[in-house]
């Protein structure tokens, strides 16, 4: 993406000539402080949020001007995981999962069977596929949430804060999932956090998204060394709330 | 400012709405719906304003029936009190408080449950699934609210002269059939046309309204909150709206046929 401005309403804008790229297969982590615009950016680059300015190009298609049918067809090459999860509430898990693939698949109703039990286990829920969203825990909802964003084996897959909301533990284990699946797959992934424990487990390559621009650090022993004081005050939790 | 930011508003309302149709027509011209999708939709909203509709069609035409019965008691004039009534409920009220009705019932539910859908992200989630929320969330619902209110409307209008017969019995001392034969005198049928073409406009507008203002919803719980009352409102104002404007298409459409057919 380049030059990448994003405003709501006319007021000040929220992202200011944000410039990035990621590689294929790369993990790039975005890390900031609430309220510094981490949803807005992942979204903007998903293409669900339509920026004031600039472009993002996936796999060299200008997301923002692709004709609907096209941009649809690139969603199916990618899949998030949203902060709150989204799972459908009138949906059991099973239905969760089998959705985009009885949606935007070819494939028989045995093989979306075979595909959907194949990634319950992956997640360790087999137990919960007849169950509903609100049945389950926070951490097993983020479960199937993953679950349903890899289920069509997409080439990008976009984290929004993955371990929000969830103890130390299950964010752990969530994250260690995540990387799993991730090189199983071979997807290019794209991630917000703001724990910085969490970011080190999973990046290659990381930035800090804070005064509305987007400070691209390098990998985890760069970030660490990194020369900008707001890079520093953030990993040694000096930042303000933005 | 005080009355410009307000009116600037309502505009902007209607060109949404307006706008949104254009979608929802484009999404019916150019993708496969769901038939089991639109027929679970009829069969819910159906089943659920099934009681709620016939109530009120039923009470709407007793009402007219107590109501006429006072005025054509003054001049000797009982016998054609079912005419008179049923010709009133057909063309005019009995739609336009069967679709307030259905506002408050249907269209509330339909938008709050969109809105929630949005809110939580749902939408968003199925848009990044590949799948067109409007192929598969809106236009179902749509045309189910469409069909159904249709189908409510006109069932609320038979319940209507059914109201209006039997309280026609109880306090005008009529037969049935003293009341249903001045029937054909006053209901033609232009009225009945004119009646089922109002259900028809009342079941577009609110099916785009609360398919709209759901879909459209911002923030939080209390966004869905802002969005059933909008809706709420902008159903019932719109019905009213669209009853005069159907009304008055009607009447210059009978006196266009009469002249080319006199």
């Amino acid at each position: 993406m380049s030059q990448l401005t994003v405003s709501f309403d006319n007021q000040k804008p929220l992202l200011c000539d944000v410039n990035l790229k990621v590689g294929k297969g790369e993990t790039f982590v975005i890390v900031g402080p609430s309220g510094a615009g981490k949803s807005v950016l992942i979204k903007t680059i998903a293409g669900l949020v339509r920026p004031s300015s600039g472009k993002v190009l996936i796999g060299g298609e200008e997301i923002h001007r692709l004709s609907k049918s096209d941009q649809e067809k690139l969603f199916r090459r990618m899949g998030m995981v949203f902060q709150k999860n989204a799972l459908f509430d009138s949906f059991t898990v099973f239905e969760n999962l089998a959705f985009p693939l009885r949606e935007s698949s070819d494939l028989s109703d045995s093989e979306i069977q075979d595909r959907v039990n194949w990634f319950l286990e992956a997640v360790g829920l087999p137990h919960a596929a007849q169950k509903f969203p609100d049945e389950i825990s926070g951490g097993m909802q983020k479960r199937v949430g993953v679950a349903r964003a890899l289920i069509l084996k997409p080439e990008i897959i976009f984290y929004d804060d993955p371990t929000a909301g969830l103890d130390p533990i299950t964010s752990r284990l969530i994250i260690d999932l995540i990387i799993r699946l991730n090189k199983e797959f071979k997807t290019t992934v794209v991630s917000i956090t703001n724990d910085m424990n969490r970011a080190y487990q999973m990046a290659d390559r990381m930035g800090l998204l804070t005064d509305r621009e987007l400070i691209v650090t390098g990998g985890v022993a760069e970030t660490q060394k990194h020369s900008d004081r707001r890079v520093q005050a953030f990993i040694r939790g000096e930042v303000r709330i933005a | 400012m005080v009355i410009i930011t307000p009116a600037i508003r309502i505009l902007d309302g209607v060109g949404g709405g307006l706008m949104f149709l254009g979608e929802i027509i484009r999404t019916l011209r150019k993708y496969k719906i769901d038939r089991e999708a639109i027929l679970t939709q009829i069969y819910n909203i159906s089943m659920a304003s099934f009681f709620t509709t016939a109530s009120s069609g039923f009470f709407v035409g007793a009402l007219m029936s107590v109501q006429f019965n006072m005025q054509l008691r003054q001049f000797g004039a009982l016998s054609v009190l079912g005419g008179l009534s049923t010709s009133a409920t057909v063309r005019e009220l009995g739609p336009l408080l069967i679709a307030f009705m259905l506002s408050g019932k249907v269209g509330a539910y339909t938008s709050a449950e969109l809105g929630i859908m949005r809110v939580t992200e749902q939408i968003d989630a199925m848009r990044c699934l590949g799948t067109n929320p409007m192929q598969y969330l809106v236009a179902p619902r749509f045309l189910g609210i469409i069909i159904s209110a249709f189908f409510l409307l006109f069932l609320g209008l038979l319940m209507s002269i059914l109201g209006g017969v039997i309280l026609a019995t109880l306090v005008a001392d009529l037969s049935p059939s003293e009341f249903i034969n001045t029937i054909p005198m006053y209901v033609e049928g232009h009225s009945v046309l004119s009646g089922l073409f109002k259900c028809l406009c009342f079941s577009v507008l609110l099916a785009t309204v609360c398919t709209y203002k759901g879909y459209t919803t911002t923030g939080g719980a209390k966004g869905v909150g802002k969005t059933v009352l909008a809706t709420a409102l902008a159903t019932m104002v719109g019905l009213v709206l669209l009853d005069w404007f159907t009304t008055y298409l009607a009447g210059v459409l009978l006196d266009t046929w009469r002249a080319i057919t006199i």
